[in-house]
C-alpha cells in the first residue's frame, strides 16, 4: 500500500472550473463599480474586457432591436425557436448532468462524456434497427423503445465506468493534468473505435409512423418529436433530481461532493458513491444520446463531440458542480442557440444567421468563463467555507 | 486488552514528519485525551486511526482488528467513528439528512430511529431544526450536529477532534457535558483539546503530543497537577 501519501487527499473545496483565484487586472468582482474607481490605471486586459462586454452588448441589443424592427419573422416563427430551443436545450441539461456530478465528486472534466453519449446512441440505434426489422417499432412502439433507452443507458453506463476506472481511479490521489488528458484521449479512442467498426456514414434512426406529424397543444400544432423529447427530457430531470435528494445513495452523493473526507468518516464508501456517479451520469447520457438522435436525425461516430462540448458549456453555465444550475444552463443555452440567431444576428444583416448558432454558443462559454466563472447561479467562491 | 492500540506509529506528509513513533492505548469505557500545542500532530493522529491519512510504519488495532489496511469507511463498520477538527458537517444538507450520512451503515431501521431520538433527545435543539439547512446552524449547533452525526453511527469509540473550538464558554460546558453523557452510555472516547483544563477533567489517562511525539502519560488528575503541563497548557 501507499506508505506516505494522503489515502485520500481531498482537492480543495472550493470548486470553480478556474481552480485558483485569478488575477482579473482592474475589473474584478466589482463590476462596473470596480473598473470605474480604478479608471487611472485602466490597463489593456481591461480594455479588451471592455471591448468584449461593449461588443456583446451591442449585438443583442441591437441586434434584437433590428431584427424586431425589420418583423421578418411572425409570433408563430418565435415560437417555433422557443420551442426549439426548449428541445435541445433539454438535450444538452441531460449531457450537462454528467458533467456536472462528476465534476462536482471528483473536481474533474469527463471529457469522454459526449463520445459516452454517441455510444449510447449508436448502441440504441442498432437496438431500434432490430426491432424496425421484427416489426416491435411499429407494433410494440412502448416496449421496443423502452428496452431501446434500456439499451443505450446499460452502454453508457459500462463505457462511463470503464473510463472512470482507466482515467480517473488511477489518479485518485494525486491532484494533476493527468486525468483530464486520459479522458481526452478515452474521447478519441471511443471515436475511432466506433469509425473502426462502423464507418463514418451518417446513419439516421429508423423511420417510424409515430414519430412523424403532429400534435396540437396549447392552440398550436407541435412536430411530435419535439412533444417526445422535451417530455422525455423532463421526466429524465425529475427523476434525478428525487434519485439525487431522496436516495440514500443520493444524500451520499451530495455529502461526498461537498466533503469527501468528511463523507468517509461516516462510513461512506467513496469508490462506490464515484461508480454510482457516473452511472447516473452516463444514464442520463444514454436518454440524451437517443433525444439527440430523434432530433437531428443522425448517428456517426463524431455526433458526440459538439453536443458534449455544448453541454459543457451549460454546465458551466449553471455553475459547474451545481444539479439545477446544469439543467438551467442546457435550457438557456438550447434557448440562446436557437433563438439567438434570428433574433440578435439577422438584425445586423448576417446573410446566414443559423450558419453561426455554433459560434453563439461558444461566445456564451466564453463570456461566462471570463466574466462569471463561477456560472449563473453559482455560489461566489468566498460564501465558501 | 486495550480496546484501541496504536503502536510506534509514524506519519508523514511527503518530507514533513507529522507523527514519530507514537504509541498509545485507549481502554474500553475511558476517558482518553491528548493535548498537545498547535500543529503537535493530534488530528494526524486522529486522522491516521480513521485512515484519512496513511500510515508510514507502526500499527493501529482496535479489538482484533487491524485498521491501518482499512479504507475509512470500513473503520467506521468497525466501530470507530470520528468528529472530525472544524466540524465538517455538510452544509448544503438539511440537519436530518446530515444525521442519516451518520447512519448511513445501519440496516437495523427500528434501532435507528430510537437512536435520532435519543440524539434529539441529547441536543432538542437539533429537533427543532431539523429540515434547516445545516450550514445556517450557529456554530454550537453544528457542534451539536457533528457529534449527533457520529453518535447514529453507533460508535464504539469515538474520536473527538477539538469539540470545544470556537464555543462560548457555556457551550463548551454543553458539549462536555454530552461527551460525559456519551460516555455512561457506554462509548470509549479519545479526545484531542487545546482547552487542557476541561480535557483533562473528565479525562481517565491523559496524553501530551509535543512536535510528533509522545512526552507524557499520566492520569488526568494528575496531568492536572503536573508543574509542565500546567506551564506550557494551563496558562
Ligand atoms: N495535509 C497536510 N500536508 C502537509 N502537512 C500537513 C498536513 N496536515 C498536517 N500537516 C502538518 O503536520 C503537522 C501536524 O498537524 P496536525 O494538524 O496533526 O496538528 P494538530 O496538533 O492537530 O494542530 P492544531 O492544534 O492546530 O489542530 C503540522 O506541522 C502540519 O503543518
Ligand atoms: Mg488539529
Amino acid at each position: 500500500m501507499e506508505a506516505t501519501a494522503d489515502k485520500s487527499a481531498t482537492p480543495p473545496a472550493g470548486g470553480d472550473l478556474a481552480g485558483a483565484p485569478r488575477a482579473r487586472p482592474g475589473s474584478g468582482d466589482g463590476g462596473m463599480l470596480g473598473g470605474l474607481r480604478k479608471v487611472k490605471r485602466f490597463t489593456f486586459v481591461d480594455v479588451v474586457l471592455w471591448l468584449l462586454r461593449i461588443g456583446v452588448a451591442f449585438v443583442v441589443i441591437g441586434g434584437a432591436i433590428g431584427t424586431l424592427i425589420k418583423g421578418r419573422y411572425e409570433a408563430s416563427q418565435w415560437v417555433d425557436f422557443v420551442v426549439f430551443g426548449l428541445t435541445i436545450g433539454g438535450v444538452y441539461a441531460l449531457l450537462a448532468l454528467g458533467y456536472t456530478m462528476v465534476y462536482g465528486i471528483l473536481r474533474q472534466i469527463n471529457f469522454a462524456h459526449g463520445d459516452t453519449m454517441m455510444a449510447g446512441a449508436f448502441s440504441a440505434y442498432f437496438a431500434a434497427n432490430y426491432f424496425k426489422r421484427n416489426g416491435m417499432l411499429e407494433s410494440d412502439a412502448v416496449i421496443a423503445m423502452v428496452v431501446t433507452v434500456l439499451v443505450a443507458m446499460i452502454v453508457c453506463t459500462l463505457v462511463a465506468l470503464t473510463v472512470e476506472r482507466i482515467c480517473y481511479r488511477p489518479f485518485r490521489h494525486v491532484r494533476s493534468l493527468a486525468p483530464l488528458i486520459c479522458a481526452i484521449g478515452a474521447s478519441f479512442f471511443i471515436q475511432h473505435t466506433f469509425r473502426a467498426m462502423y464507418g463514418s456514414t451518417v446513419r439516421s434512426f429508423p423511420d417510424t409512423s409515430w414519430l412523424n406529424g403532429d400534435v396540437s397543444l396549447l392552440g398550436g400544432s407541435m412536430p411530435v418529436t419535439q412533444v417526445l423529447v422535451i417530455g422525455s427530457a423532463a421526466a429524465a430531470m425529475l427523476v434525478l433530481y428525487l434519485v439525487v435528494h431522496k436516495t440514500r445513495m443520493g444524500k451520499a452523493m451530495r455529502a461526498v461532493s461537498e466533503d469527501r473526507d468528511a463523507a468517509a468518516m461516516m462510513g461512506i464508501d467513496i469508490n462506490r458513491v464515484i461508480v454510482f456517479t457516473f452511472t447516473l451520469g452516463a444514464s442520463m447520457a444514454g436518454i440524451g444520446g437517443i433525444l439527440y438522435m430523434l432530433v437531428y436525425k443522425q448517428v456517426y461516430f463524431f455526433m458526440g463531440f459538439l453536443p458534449g462540448i455544448k453541454a459543457f458549456t451549460a454546465a458551466v453555465l449553471g455553475g459547474i458542480g451545481n444539479i439545477p444550475g446544469a439543467m438551467f444552463g442546457g435550457i438557456f443555452l438550447g434557448l440562446v442557440e436557437s433563438v439567438g440567431p434570428a433574433l440578435f444576428l439577422d438584425g445586423l444583416g448576417v446573410p446566414a444567421p443559423y450558419q453561426l448558432k455554433d459560434a453563439i454558443a461558444f461566445t456564451v462559454l466564453i463570456m461566462v468563463l471570463v466574466f462569471r466563472p463561477e456560472g449563473l447561479l453559482g455560489e461566489r467562491r468566498a460564501k465558501r467555507a | 486488552m486495550a480496546l484501541l492500540s496504536v503502536d510506534e506509529l509514524c506519519v508523514h506528509y511527503g518530507k514533513i514528519e507529522a507523527l514519530h513513533d507514537v504509541s498509545l492505548t485507549v481502554d474500553e469505557g475511558q476517558v482518553v485525551a491528548l493535548i498537545g500545542a498547535n500543529g503537535a500532530g493530534k488530528s494526524s493522529l486522529l486522522k491516521a486511526i480513521s485512515g484519512i491519512v496513511g500510515v508510514a510504519s507502526g500499527s493501529i488495532r482496535f479489538r482484533d482488528q487491524v485498521l491501518t489496511d482499512c479504507a475509512p469507511h470500513e473503520i467506521v463498520r468497525h466501530g470507530v467513528v470520528q468528529v472530525p477538527e472544524g466540524r465538517r458537517i455538510f452544509s448544503r444538507l438539511t440537519v436530518q439528512e446530515n444525521l442519516d450520512m451518520g447512519a448511513f451503515l445501519r440496516r437495523d431501521h427500528a434501532e435507528v430511529r430510537r437512536d435520532f431520538e435519543r440524539a434529539f433527545a441529547m441536543f432538542p435543539r437539533l429537533r427543532e431544526r431539523r429540515n434547516q439547512v445545516a450550514g445556517t446552524l450557529s456554530g454550537g449547533e453544528q457542534q451539536m450536529l457533528a457529534m449527533a452525526r457520529a453518535l447514529l453511527s453507533k460508535p464504539q469509540l469515538l474520536l473527538l477532534d477539538e469539540p470545544s473550538m470556537g464555543l462560548a464558554p457555556i457551550l463548551v460546558d454543553l458539549v462536555f457535558d454530552s461527551i460525559e453523557a456519551i460516555r455512561k452510555d457506554g462509548v470509549t472516547i479519545l479526545l484531542v483539546e487545546q482547552n487542557a483544563f476541561v480535557a483533562l477533567q473528565i479525562a481517565d489517562i491523559g496524553y501530551v503530543l509535543e512536535t510528533g511525539s509522545i512526552v507524557l502519560r499520566e492520569s488526568g488528575p494528575a496531568l492536572l497537577e503536573n508543574d509542565a503541563v500546567k506551564r506550557a497548557y494551563l496558562g
